[in-house]
């Protein structure tokens, strides 16, 4: 047959393998009308998205559904030095470390190249509160700071999952290296164990699809609360408080009557959390879905923490309202139209909220 | 049969993970194949994928494990027809090689050179056919297919083409002749 053209001295194995997989993302996708239009991973989701990000006393804090956000938070959180190691076990996530420490992580370590970009699928950790996932980037040529966006997009056993929040962070430590840890919030329709799809887009189009089996780690145990609290129209309802080895959670249902999110202090609701001898568990906040239903705004979310020690019989919970210091947000449309949201400050008035305590079961 | 048949048989029932690894055991075929229909390495890439979706969303109608990798290829090769139709180009192919193979099936004394201007001449149907039948080997019923077109339209196009080939050619090489 026919001879050789150009190019044929490299075969692009990764690229060609991140091709049949985006194919067969897609194909997925189509079975399970899902909208996804890919040019080895584009995605265009139809469903009408609201995706409002301000920045707030408590660093960044979000209402996302079907999105995540670059998090300044995470991104500090990096070390400096964790090429060496994990990118978990060089964090200064307390719930990480320790995670890394007592191998409570998978140690995935894949590496995929595409255009002389490296990414490294370090290690996830899967726990009661998020989906966590170490990168490793290395480049032959300088990156631009925000070359992979937000992060990458996933999928759970192959689908696309309806709504999503979460966040990340890089850390770049030279102009060719840089570590990202990525947080999906785990939801309630999210099975123990799965096939966790990534796929990561850098600003040329791209695209390092990942796969991997992931398993939620065990001993969580879960603590009922049912506190309900009704202040100034916010009706307030923790429901549980979870711990494991990684981390603590408190979650909350909040509704007040009204239809403009901006007008609503419920999305604002933290909480403070101070064990028997008065030591604060540190929050590491959360992401938090919202929706109008009846005149109603309802918010449902889970904040996370630091783990507990063992030694903690107690913890005396506070909720507050971070209201944020400025702003502003964005709703995006069916088609992909973007309205932009002044934000409204003024408007919110704070509220306080009595403690409660909850004994720990040793 | 170069594929386990049990593999076939889970992908022909949905199961992605066998799906994904004999496409990986043809990666290569797959991609110096696009290449050679496309010509450049981004294009060959969209043009697995798109293989790769289709051939997903169609393998349950593959009723005959064992021609697998036939099926495969020949969705590939139509994937990599329509994308070049679409931007209007014709598939890349080497004018000797094309030569050569006419050469054998036509008295004709004129030099290969002359042949890509002959065939740019063409309509791009009669390029396509002649490309596809002489270049990569593809009986006129895959051609047919690929181009969409009735197997008797594809071997009518041929035979234009060869004749409007050949005048040209001709003429061609009357002209060269006579500037010689």
């Amino acid at each position: 047959m026919k001879k050789s053209h150009d190019q044929l001295d490299d075969f692009p194995k990764e690229e060609v393998r991140s091709a049949i997989q985006a194919g067969i993302v897609q194909a997925e996708g189509q079975i399970n009308n899902k909208i996804i239009k890919t040019r080895r991973y584009q995605m265009n989701s139809g469903k009408r998205k609201f995706l409002y990000a301000v920045s707030s006393v408590a660093a960044v804090f979000g209402i996302l559904i079907g999105s995540s956000y670059y998090s300044p938070t995470l991104a500090s959180s990096l070390s400096q030095i964790p090429i060496i190691g994990s990118v978990f076990g060089n964090s200064n996530l307390i719930g990480l470390q320790k995670a890394q420490k007592q191998g409570l992580t998978s140690a995935i370590g894949e590496t995929q190249t595409i255009d002389g970009i490296s990414v490294t699928l370090d290690e996830i950790l899967y726990d009661q509160n998020n989906i966590t996932i170490g990168y490793i980037i290395e480049s032959e040529k300088e990156l631009d700071k925000f070359y992979f966006g937000a992060g990458a997009d996933f999928t759970i056993n192959g689908e696309m999952p309806n709504g999503s929040s979460g966040g990340y962070g890089e850390d770049i430590q030279s102009p060719t290296t840089r570590t990202a840890i990525q947080e999906i919030t785990v939801s309630e329709d999210m099975p123990n164990d799965f096939e966790l799809g990534l796929i990561l887009q850098g600003s040329k189009d791209e695209t390092w699809y990942f796969t991997t089996p992931i398993k939620q780690i065990t001993g969580i145990s879960k603590v009922p609360i049912q506190h309900i609290a009704n202040v100034d129209g916010i009706h307030l309802t923790v429901t549980e408080l979870t711990l494991s080895e990684t981390g603590a959670s408190i979650s909350y249902e909040s509704s007040e009557k009204g239809t403009d999110f901006q007008q609503s202090r419920g999305n604002y609701i933290e909480f403070q959390m101070v064990d028997q001898d008065g030591n604060e568990i540190l929050s590491h906040s959360g992401g938090i879905t919202g929706k109008k239903l009846k005149g109603k705004l309802l918010y449902k979310s889970n904040k996370q923490f630091d783990p507990i020690d063992s030694n903690v019989t107690e913890l005396t919970i506070t909720p507050y309202l971070a209201l944020p210091t400025g702003g502003g947000g964005v709703e995006y449309g069916e088609n992909g139209e973007t309205k932009e949201l002044e934000f409204k400050r003024d408007s919110l008035q704070p509220v306080e909220f009595e403690s409660f305590k909850v004994k720990i079961p040793q | 049969m170069k594929h386990d048949v049990h593999t076939v048989k889970r992908a022909i029932n949905g199961d992605a993970k066998a799906f994904e690894e004999l496409l990986i055991l043809e990666e290569k075929m797959l991609y110096y194949k696009a290449l050679s229909y496309v010509g450049k390495k981004e294009d060959a890439l969209d043009a697995i994928q798109e293989t790769s979706c289709k051939a997903f969303l169609s393998i349950g109608q593959l009723q005959n494990p064992e021609y697998f990798s036939t099926w495969l290829f020949r969705i590939l090769i139509r994937e990599c027809y329509q994308l070049l139709k679409k931007r209007n180009q014709i598939i890349p192919y080497e004018g000797d090689e094309l030569f050569e193979r006419l050469e054998k099936k036509q008295d004709s004394g004129v030099e290969s050179f002359h042949l890509s201007e002959a065939l740019s001449k063409l309509d791009s149907s009669y390029q396509t056919s002649i490309i596809l039948f002489y270049y990569h080997d593809l009986p006129i019923q895959e051609i047919s297919e690929i181009m969409e077109k009735p197997v008797g339209t594809i071997k009518t196009y041929l035979r234009r083409a060869k004749k409007k080939l050949k005048s040209e050619l001709e003429r061609s090489f009357q002209l060269n002749e006579k500037i010689t």
